[in-house]
């Protein structure tokens, strides 16, 4: 073997290694107390696979459109009808709690504003964000938890492809297809559902009265604000539940609890935002047609 | 009267030393099962464990060798046949009955079932505590007893998941048979052991057979496992009992299936289908 | 060389098996005709039910021995999940104040703000967001971990060992679902109507003396009784099914993750049109929404 072949081979395979600082890995505050540190670089790490996984999109589009529009498709069958299903019955679940709490009040002809108000900014989007985090954010830690287990991310790996981009963005992509249908169907089904409680089964208030005051207390600014949150609250369940998914080992029992895991901090999760919103959004101003 | 009688009169194998005939501890008739519609696991398989002897099922994986053995202690219910569990029928008992027969029953699972939520020691006290009103000092006594004889004296305050493969399957061994049960069954005891392991493995086995007698069945892939601790050996081959008869038998069996199995040939009825 | 003696007794009519075919009564022939989805749905709701009654004998035959491990898993569960159902039922129910507040605002009709607002919390709202995430929580934890024991052999182990899973792990798990769900609604509903008043308070400076008078002069004790009952309903709901699913966790990597994910979304769905027929009962049958 020639001197200059064996050089070659010599060569330190990364150039700059040695000029890297010592240690760039993560760094913990010494001063803080453990679960404070797991916290914070748990979320770090949360926060540094979405960001790839969202930055991959595109990436995922061109390379497996198909795995895009077939998860979209399991989605619309597996998922869509249960969640929008919820949404009807918290309709009905509202309906009938406006007519009990307003007829004594004379009053229940504003069921319709009822509906607007108290359901449609924020009712609808915490319990979809609680539904998708059941069904869809749960559903994406055991698939792409069992694939993790079966050391099916590894082979994609050795294969030459990009896991988080194959497995992870192309799903995110499914769900940013499905959710504007899924939205606007969820809001549709959450009035229907008291228009069918007061209007035709309780008789509580007359067809035109309900959609009058339904849409005399909302306008675009608010189907804005309401639409960005039930975003919100879709996008980072389903986030969750892929890094719970990609993260999962330990065998069976690691998926389960990994299940267990994003179910919880997307409940909470999903609470936080909904508290937040409501604040900055309806706390200074109620932004009504009305009484402003 | 019983089945496999035809095998009464033969010598026994375990090196030669002869067994008496007993009666069948445990007699499975013409058990089927099959899962979710599929094709049957076991296919009408009668086999009977003879009382005191150690009993060796073999087979190539995925015949049902688990599953026949979770027959046995009732935790699966056939779809048809019969499991006799000294002579009374497992599956017309009331559940209550199965539970107070089932005290007479130790068993090694395949990977250990160790209780996650306990340490090894509380893991091997805990059928004494359940079914014994020993106090603690006795209980500790026993336990200790086995465990020692299993060589886990360093490891009693750990999880199951700290353990190596090889310990929890020890400890196991000392669960199975701390309630000095008289029937006893080991679900491939030596998977993942290395030789000389499997090898004090079966010696403990073989003395712990000696020292408390009871019928022993075991499942194993390991031939030389086989030769060395069964009386009696059945080869479990497509949902179905290839061979029976004592180790000397089954070693010089003329069914292609079985020579190629304990021989490990390549060339012969099995394949890697 | 081997082959299996017939005896007599292998060739005699093998009643016993057909005595115990599992399709051999009229409800169970009449189950076996129904198509796939539907068999399915019935025989797993059949298999709750008897689980459940199961727990319920168990209960009833041995309660000394149950009560303490009940003690020991209620106290286990409570130190893992009070913050996170904390946090998950906090938020909604600050949101749910606020967003009820800027409703009576708009209306100009903050006077009948406390009244209401209770009643929506106690009949139905609290108690809906305490069931859900106590289901997504509680539930979805009690479902891995019975599910891990599956997984490990743990739960066959019990029973070669001669001791019955039900009396020893089940039971305590889905009382501890119960007791929770019961005990959870009773602070969730003190911290609903102290984020009503303070909402009150902070966006429409309404005094707090007018506002306690108001609920406590509305509140009747069939109401806490009524959501007592339902919390009941919602806690045998959440315990039965995410034992039942537990229990019976599928082999393999992601056997365990879909039983939690089932466990949930079951529970979430059998939740939701409880509640919604519970409300529509008992307003039905109870004046409740009458001013006092
Ligand atoms: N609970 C179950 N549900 C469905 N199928 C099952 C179940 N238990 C076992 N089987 C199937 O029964 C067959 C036999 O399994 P079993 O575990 O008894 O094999 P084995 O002979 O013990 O193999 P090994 O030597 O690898 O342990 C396998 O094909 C398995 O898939
Ligand atoms: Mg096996």
């Amino acid at each position: 073997m020639s001197n200059e072949a064996t050089e070659a081979f010599a060569r330190p395979r990364r150039p700059h290694a040695d000029k890297r600082p010592a240690s760039i890995g993560p760094t913990e505050l010494d001063w803080a107390p453990g679960w404070a540190n797991r916290t914070i670089s748990g979320v770090g790490d949360f926060l540094d696979f979405a960001l790839r996984a969202v930055a991959l999109i595109p990436h995922a589009l061109r390379s497996y459109p198909s795995e895009v529009f077939r998860y979209a498709g399991v989605l619309i069958r597996g998922s869509s009808l249960v969640v929008l299903f919820m949404l009807f019955n918290l309709g009905l679940e509202a309906g009938l709690l406006a007519d009990t709490q307003f007829r004594p009040l004379g009053i229940t002809s504003l069921n319709g504003a009822a509906v607007s108000v108290a359901i449609f900014r924020g009712c609808v989007q915490v319990l979809l964000g609680w539904v998708i985090a059941a069904k869809i954010g749960c559903g994406l830690v055991t698939e792409i938890g069992a694939m993790r287990i079966n050391e099916e991310v590894d082979a994609l790996e050795v294969m030459g492809m990009n896991p988080i981009s194959y497995l992870v963005s192309t799903r995110i992509m499914a769900v940013v297809i499905v959710s504007p249908g899924l939205i606007i169907m969820g809001y549709w089904m959450s009035f229907w559902g008291p228009w069918l409680v007061d209007v035709p089964f309780l008789g509580s208030t007359s067809d035109g009265a309900f959609w009058n005051y339904l849409f005399a207390l909302q306008n675009l600014t608010d189907f804005i604000i309401v639409t960005i949150w039930a975003v919100s609250s879709i996008a980072l369940p389903t986030l969750i539940g892929a890094y719970f998914g990609y993260t999962a080992k330990g065998g069976p029992v690691g998926v389960g609890e990994n299940t267990a895991k994003s179910m919880l901090i997307s409940m909470a999760t999903v609470s936080v935002i909904a508290t937040i919103i409501i604040q900055l959004a309806y706390g200074v101003d109620a932004n009504s047609p009305i009484g402003n | 009267m019983s089945i496999n009688s035809d095998y009464s009169q033969q010598g026994a194998g375990r090196g030669g030393v002869g067994v008496e005939e007993t009666s069948n501890a445990v007699e499975i008739v013409e058990v089927t099962k099959a899962f979710g519609g599929g094709p049957p696991v076991l296919d009408g398989v009668s086999v009977g464990l003879r009382e005191g002897a150690i009993t060796t099922m073999m087979g190539p994986s995925g015949t049902g060798k688990s599953v026949l053995l979770k027959h046995v202690v009732g935790l699966l219910e056939p779809d048809d046949g019969e499991i006799r569990i000294f002579g009374d029928d497992l599956w017309e008992m009331t559940e209550e009955q199965r539970f107070e027969l089932r005290k007479r029953f130790g068993l090694l699972f395949q990977d250990g079932a160790l209780f996650g939520s306990m340490n090894i020691y509380d893991n091997v006290a805990f059928p004494l505590r359940k079914h014994t009103r020993m106090s603690e000092s006795e209980i500790r006594e026993v336990v200790m007893g086995y465990i020692q004889e299993v060589g886990l004296e360093h490891a009693l305050d750990r999880a199951p998941n700290e353990i190596s493969g090889g310990m929890k399957k020890r400890a196991g061994f000392a669960r199975a048979l701390v309630m000095k049960p008289e029937i006893v069954m080991f679900d491939e005891p030596d998977s993942g052991l290395d030789p000389v392991r499997t090898r004090l493995l079966c010696e403990l086995i073989l003395k712990t057979h000696q020292e408390h007698g009871g019928t022993y069945l075991v499942i194993t892939h390991n031939i030389d496992a086989a030769q060395t601790v069964s009386d009696y050996i059945g080869v479990l081959y497509q949902g179905k009992l290839a061979d029976y008869g004592t180790t000397d038998d089954v070693f010089n069996s003329d069914v292609p299936m079985v020579g190629q199995l304990l021989r490990a040939e390549p060339d012969g009825p099995l394949g890697m289908e | 060389m081997g082959v299996i003696v017939t005896s007599e007794q292998v060739q005699r009519p093998r009643t016993a098996a057909q005595r115990r075919n599992p399709y051999g009564g009229t409800t169970s022939a009449v189950v076996a005709r129904m198509p796939g989805p539907t068999r399915n749905f019935l025989v797993e709701v059949g298999g709750m039910l008897a689980l459940l009654g199961r727990v319920l004998v168990v209960t009833a035959k041995h309660p000394a021995e149950i009560l303490r491990p009940t003690l020991d898993y209620s106290y286990v569960t409570l130190r893992r999940c009070w913050f996170p159902v904390t946090v998950a039922l906090g938020g909604f129910i600050v949101f749910l104040s606020v967003a009820a507040l800027v409703f009576f605002d708009q209306l100009g009709a903050v006077g009948i703000y406390p009244p209401v607002i209770m009643r929506v919390c106690i009949e139905s709202f609290t108690v809906w967001a305490v069931a859900l995430v106590l289901a997504g929580i509680v539930g979805a934890s009690l479902t891995s971990e019975l599910g891990a024991r599956r997984v490990r052999d743990e739960l066959d182990a019990l029973y070669v060992i001669g001791v019955d899973p039900v009396r020893e792990l089940v039971a305590p798990r889905v009382l501890t679902a119960i007791a929770l769900t019961t005990l959870m609604s009773f602070p969730a509903v003190a911290l609903s109507l102290l984020t009503t008043q303070l909402a009150g308070a902070y966006y429409a400076s309404e005094s707090s003396a007018e506002f306690y008078h108001y609920v406590f002069d509305n509140l009747a004790p069939m109401e806490m009784f009524l959501a007592a009952l339902n919390c009941l309903i919602a806690g045998v709901i959440i315990g039965t099914v995410c034992a039942y699913k537990g229990m019976n966790a599928g082999g393999g990597s992601e056997g365990l993750g879909k039983a939690v994910n089932q466990a949930v979304v079951v529970s979430f769905v059998a939740l939701w049109m409880t509640q919604t027929l519970y409300t529509g009962i008992t307003q039905g049958i109870f004046d409740l929404g009458r001013f006092r």
